[in-house]
């Protein structure tokens, strides 16, 4: 497996949402996240997909995953949401250590609709609990997507987030 | 050229443990490690620790982990732990080449002294009672700079066992 390097950016200032594009194949992609952190205690990361026009903001995300922590076992599970409301869960607002990867399937794909699978681990909000999402989710909508859109959950203070073609 | 690159490939035999050292660096935040043709005298989990820049192993219990256990025989099995000493569910490992098992596991700004030290793991092989499968996320409790790791079987030795480590360039 290769990794050719599509598009990144890193936040340094508190974003309520931003965008990364690139994606003009029917390629898998990869989304790695490092070091991703919120302003507010318990905040969340969400992700959209769309294009260069803005995100789908329509109620045709549907999502299913686990969420490990060193406290237990959680199901997160949801149909018709306005979002993948499942990346980043109940962050710490310092050092949350938001760090995923999570895979593009069929963005690009007009007759399909766009699906993802994501792992990823961070703090568990107020606590020291490491805290991880293990799962998927898919956009019900025949569409070509070009961006996915990561926010809406809370201001993202940091990370560096890179969308990389799987080769 | 790719943005995946293969960093260090460590292979021993006979041995007890095997640790990769200097393979964490300033150069990458997100590296990929790949633990394979394992063959070893035991069936058991794979144990891991980490290697801090001072070359030594970090043995303080400092170590959180959560793990779901999949097995194709019998039901599935939550494993979780808080300021340990080990990461004791990093992959499993089996009694033959044939049986194979491969863990694959994500790991985040370890060379950061200013950050935990994450990562996510995944594994799937073969065991004598059928399929064993791991998914798990971990977190080193401490801001520290990591520089490798030390894997080990939780019984028996590693007959044989291959790591592969690879930096995920940010250009």
């Amino acid at each position: 497996m290769g990794l050719l390097q599509v598009e990144t950016t890193t936040i340094t200032s508190p974003t309520a949402s931003f965008s990364l594009g690139g994606i003009d194949d029917n390629s898998t992609y990869m989304l790695a996240i490092s070091n991703a952190n919120v302003s507010s205690q318990n905040a969340d990361i969400y992700m959209r997909v769309g294009t260069s026009s803005g995100a789908d903001t329509s109620a045709n995300y549907d999502y299913a995953s686990k969420t490990l922590y060193s406290g237990g076992l959680i199901n997160n599970y949801g149909v018709n949401q306005g979002y993948f409301s499942n990346v980043f869960i109940n962050m710490r607002s310092s050092a949350g250590d938001g760090n995923g990867i999570i895979y593009l399937h069929n963005f690009y794909d007009s007759s399909s609709s766009s699906f993802i699978t994501l792992n990823n681990v961070h703090r568990y909000t107020a606590s020291s609990h490491v805290y991880g999402v293990q799962g998927g989710g898919v956009h019900t909508v025949n569409a070509q997507q070009t961006h996915i859109y990561l926010g809406y959950g809370g201001n993202i203070t940091s990370g560096t987030y890179t969308i990389y073609k799987v080769v | 050229m790719s943005n995946l690159r293969l960093i260090n490939e460590t292979s021993a035999t006979s041995v007890s443990s095997i640790s990769v050292t200097d393979v964490f660096s300033a150069d990458f935040d997100i590296y990929k490690v790949v633990i394979k043709d394992v063959d070893s005298t035991a069936e058991n989990y794979t144990y891991m620790k980490l290697i801090n820049s001072s070359g030594s192993i970090v043995t303080a219990s400092l170590y959180d982990y959560a793990s779901e256990y999949l097995r194709s025989y019998t039901s599935f099995a939550t494993v979780i732990g808080t300021a340990t000493g080990v990461f004791p569910r990093f992959g499993v490992q089996n009694t033959g080449t044939s049986d194979g098992g491969t863990t694959v596991a994500y790991f985040f700004n370890p060379y950061s002294s200013s950050t935990y030290t994450s990562f996510i793991n995944e594994h799937s092989g073969q065991g004598s009672l059928g399929l064993v499968g791991l998914k798990g996320i971990g977190q080193l409790r401490e801001n520290s700079s990591i520089t490798g790791m030390n894997i080990y079987p939780a019984s028996g030795t590693f007959d044989a066992v291959t790591v592969q480590v690879f930096g995920i360039r940010v250009d």
